[in-house]
């Protein structure tokens, strides 16, 4: 059977028009973004489950950074400028990498992390589907994750190579002392480390064959921190190029499943005195303190959501935004919802001296936040929102397209702005009945 | 010139035809879940492994020894030291191990483990990779070993050579020497009437070592000059496995994947008008990965160039193409029970390696996929992608080494048949 060469012609021009190409200038701000005292700047990607992970992050200029996956193809990349108050649509990642369909990647999933000594964000890129990471059967292949640098000031793009065959990059962490990145495939959780000056990249060997932690932390020694198959931290000194078994596990609450501790935590802020604040995959806010040699202090801040002792409830937060004493997050995503009905996002303040949590917002317009410690100089947080995840494999099952047709949903990724204290003084008072 | 021309045609008519005759052979189930599977780490002592972190350890060795016991030997990087473990079948775990750095000095992998059962004994061989930089994205390890025989020969960069041991407990280890100067070792084979190691070594020498004068001898070099200026030969590869049939000759493949035995009293090679099966124009890189004897004296094995499985009747000279199981190339392991029914590691380290079975009666495979393996001891589970040697353990017990670094021992459950087949044709 021939196939008529027009049709082929008009579907191709059809599929051409139909796809929305952003405009490149910068885009100013607009008032209609603003509801409820939150801005939820659109970023113009309209494929289904158009996805911000944890693809955001910003440097001492105000330069937030962020790529929205498609979970196809590609990774369209967009900076805001926190000064001038503007977006500005730097390109796709495939095209920017010179990269063919043999290389396809569709998912930025670690950390973007700025270097003052490089002036460049550095990154991985992912593959973001299950069947080209967890059973490696993916119908066109999966070559593997790149390490990625973007240099805002020319708006140039390039990579440091390969990360290992048919692996992505599911985590990474840099370290200006040690001039390292350090980070996890998927699958089979290898710890690599990427020399940036030289591109030199290491293997050290499994450590997570079960879960691949997405998120990782340095000290300010230059060394690398990750979890390891029985939830607990692992070091990397890189002066001796050695996986150091810490032994320091990650506070957990009862019932937690072994599953859930080799996830280890979704959320990492490294604070300027070398500490780290994060959130665990199963929910408990901790603060770790890290000393040269030896483990080091972990403190367990108890439960993101609940009451201090008693009943924990789990939730989902792969965000965190710590601003003196006070701990922001967002709660929900992943099929983890406090109402479970209408499935919003909950913006929870803790205190971190009484660990005391209270919501001071609900989302109206976005079902997940991500991304950790994107703290403009005028307070405002910074984090990347999606509608309820679809991935492309899914994206025609039934459950996705009732996730598509809720006009709530517009299945769109917002990068979404917001003051937590002016939130706290305006609206805590109307959510205080979730505080029970 | 026409004479060889028309045996080539034949040949190549003859292959087809074994070709066609198996239409069955390509058809395979996608991810067939195991019953009963699970797994231990290697020297589980409670929750941690006893093997440290830094020794990266993946399984590349084990060897079925007295009764459930059995013994295996680790990978570790350039550089750190290989260990040795023992464990057993019936308890499914692994009980303990040792580091050879100060038995076997300088030696990080333990290639290849064979047991003597007349004397209690395992002799075993290992070889070591360059020190450096190890990238992942490509496995590096033949190509920069005998690139060092050619271009850095004056710069003598090679690894430290590999050595040959013995022993009967953990605890008694006996260095046995250097089985080729500057040389590593891929594997052996016991040769009891002259009590003597026949061995590959990682530059292609076969070699004789005598157990009772300690002497090692080369009997063969398969890649004796570099006659090529642009060095072409360094992408040759041979059959880095032997075998010995049940007549008790000593079998291997050389040149383009020709079948030889070895001639004890001659010390020197037959080459025989046999050949491996390979995709065309792969036969120089082509070689078995792994080979066993089966019950009814036939021999299965994988091909290192194209993950080709083959059966081999060393009485008639006979080597056939099954068929290639999975898309990558390589077969790391392979194992056969006497229901006939033939397992295998279809797959090679950079790439995922699936559990694949064929059944050699009804002539159709069962794709076992990746394997996600529970470890009860530890709480927890694991997918294992990288695999390595295997061996069966009562017909009914697969025992698998997980090849990638903090290796596993995965222990399966294996019935008299296997799953029927969707689509095969029904009273073939």
């Amino acid at each position: 059977m021939k196939t008529p060469f027009p049709l082929l012609l008009v579907l191709f021009t059809v599929i051409n028009t139909a796809a929305q190409v952003p405009p490149k200038g910068p885009i100013p701000f607009d008032q209609k973004w603003v509801i409820d005292d939150i801005a939820y700047i659109p970023l113009n990607v309209d494929k289904a489950g158009c996805n911000i992970w944890g693809s955001i992050a910003i440097n001492p200029e105000g330069l937030v950074m962020l790529g929205v996956a498609n979970h196809v193809d590609n990774v369209a990349m967009y900076t805001w400028n926190t000064k001038k108050n503007e977006l500005r649509f730097e390109g796709d990642l495939m095209e920017m990498l010179h990269m063919t369909m043999k290389h396809w990647q569709s998912k930025i999933h670690t950390y973007i992390h700025w270097s003052p000594k490089h002036k460049k964000f550095f990154f991985g890129t992912d593959a973001g589907t299950y069947r080209s990471e967890t059973i490696l059967e993916h119908p066109f292949g999966y070559i593997g994750g790149y390490w990625c640098w973007f240099d805002p000031a020319s708006h140039a793009m390039g990579t440091f190579g390969l990360n290992g065959m048919h692996r992505s990059v599911k985590g990474c962490v840099y370290s200006e002392k040690s001039g390292l990145l350090m980070g996890n495939t998927d699958p089979q959780e290898h710890f690599i480390t990427c020399d940036v000056s030289t591109g030199e990249l290491n293997d050290y060997g499994r450590i997570n064959t079960l879960h691949q932690p997405r998120v990782l932390f340095a000290d300010k020694w230059g060394n690398g921190y990750t979890v390891d198959i029985f939830g607990e931290l692992i070091k990397f000194d890189w002066k001796k190029k050695e996986l150091i078994d810490l032994r320091v596990p990650m506070p957990r609450a009862d019932k937690t499943e072994f599953y859930k501790a080799a996830s280890g935590f979704k959320s990492i802020q490294m604070m300027p005195d070398g500490s780290v604040y994060g959130i665990t995959q199963y929910a408990i806010a901790f603060h770790y303190i890290p000393v040269e040699s030896g483990p080091g202090t972990m403190e367990d801040l108890g439960p993101t959501w609940g009451p201090d002792s008693g009943k924990w409830h789990e939730t989902y937060s792969p965000n965190i935004a710590v601003i003196g004493d006070k701990m922001y997050y967002g709660m929900g995503g992943h099929g983890h919802y406090i109402d479970t009905v209408q499935k919003d996002v909950f913006l929870v303040e803790k205190d971190l001296k009484t660990k005391k949590v209270r919501v001071i917002s609900r989302l109206k317009k976005i079902g997940e936040f991500t991304g950790s410690g994107i703290i403009d100089a005028q307070g405002n947080v910074y984090f990347g929102g999606h509608g309820q995840s679809i991935s492309a494999e899914d994206a025609e099952s039934k459950e996705a397209k009732a996730v598509k047709a809720k006009p709530k949903n517009d299945s769109k990724a917002y990068l979404v702005r917001f003051n937590p204290k002016k939130l706290a003084e305006k609206y805590a008072k109307q959510y205080e009945k979730f505080n029970q | 010139m026409q004479n060889s021309m028309k045996s080539s045609i034949s040949k190549a008519a003859a292959l087809l035809a074994v070709g066609l005759c198996m239409p069955c052979a390509a058809q395979s189930y996608f991810y067939k879940d195991f019953d009963k599977m699970s797994g231990t780490q290697i020297g589980h002592n409670g929750k941690y492994a006893a093997v440290p972190r830094n020794e990266n350890a993946g399984i590349s060795a084990m060897a079925l020894a007295k009764g459930s016991v059995f013994y295996g030997g680790t990978h570790a990087i350039a550089g750190r030291p290989a260990w040795l473990f023992e464990g057993d079948v019936e308890k499914k775990d692994v009980a303990k191990a040792v580091c050879l750095t100060d038995k076997v000095p300088n030696q990080s992998i333990v290639t290849c483990l064979k047991y003597d059962a007349a004397t209690g004994t395992v002799y075993g061989s290992t070889r070591n990779l360059r020190q450096g930089k190890w990238l992942p994205e490509f496995d590096f390890q033949e190509i920069t070993t005998n690139m060092s025989r050619d271009e850095n020969k004056e710069k003598d960069i090679r690894p430290p050579a590999g050595h040959l041991f013995m022993f009967t407990s953990l605890d008694k280890i006996t260095d046995l020497g250097v089985a080729v100067d500057s040389e590593g070792v891929y594997s052996f084979v016991l040769y009891k009437p002259g009590n003597a190691i026949y061995g590959i070594t990682d530059h292609w020498k076969l070699f004789k070592f005598d157990l009772a004068a300690k002497k090692s001898k080369i009997v063969y070099d398969f890649l004796p000059v570099d006659t090529n200026e642009h060095n072409r030969s360094r992408f040759r590869f041979f059959g880095e496995k032997l075998i010995i049939d049940k007549t008790g000759a000593i079998w291997g493949t050389g040149f383009e994947g020709q079948f030889f035995t070895v001639d004890v009293k001659k010390d020197t090679i037959q080459y025989h008008d046999v050949f491996l099966p390979s995709i065309r124009g792969r036969e120089q890189i082509n070689g078995v990965q792994s080979w066993v004897l089966s019950a009814d004296s036939i021999i299965y094995g994988g091909t290192r160039a194209d993950g080709i499985l083959f059966s081999f009747d060393p009485a008639k000279k006979i080597c056939r193409n099954l068929g290639k199981p999975n898309y990558s190339v390589g077969m790391p392991g392979i194992a056969v029970n006497k229901f006939n029914l033939v397992y295998m590691l279809a797959g090679n380290r950079d790439n995922n390696v699936h559990i694949m079975a064929y059944d050699a009666k009804q002539h159709y495979y069962i794709d076992y996929g990746v394997p996600h393996v529970k470890i009860p001891a530890a709480n927890y589970s694991c997918r294992t992608f990288q695999l390595g040697p295997c061996f069966f353990y009562k017909d009914t017990t697969l025992v698998i080494g997980d090849n990638d670094r903090d290796g596993h021992v995965v222990f399966i459950t294996t019935g008299q048949s296997l799953p029927k087949q969707q689509g095969y044709p029904k009273g073939e």
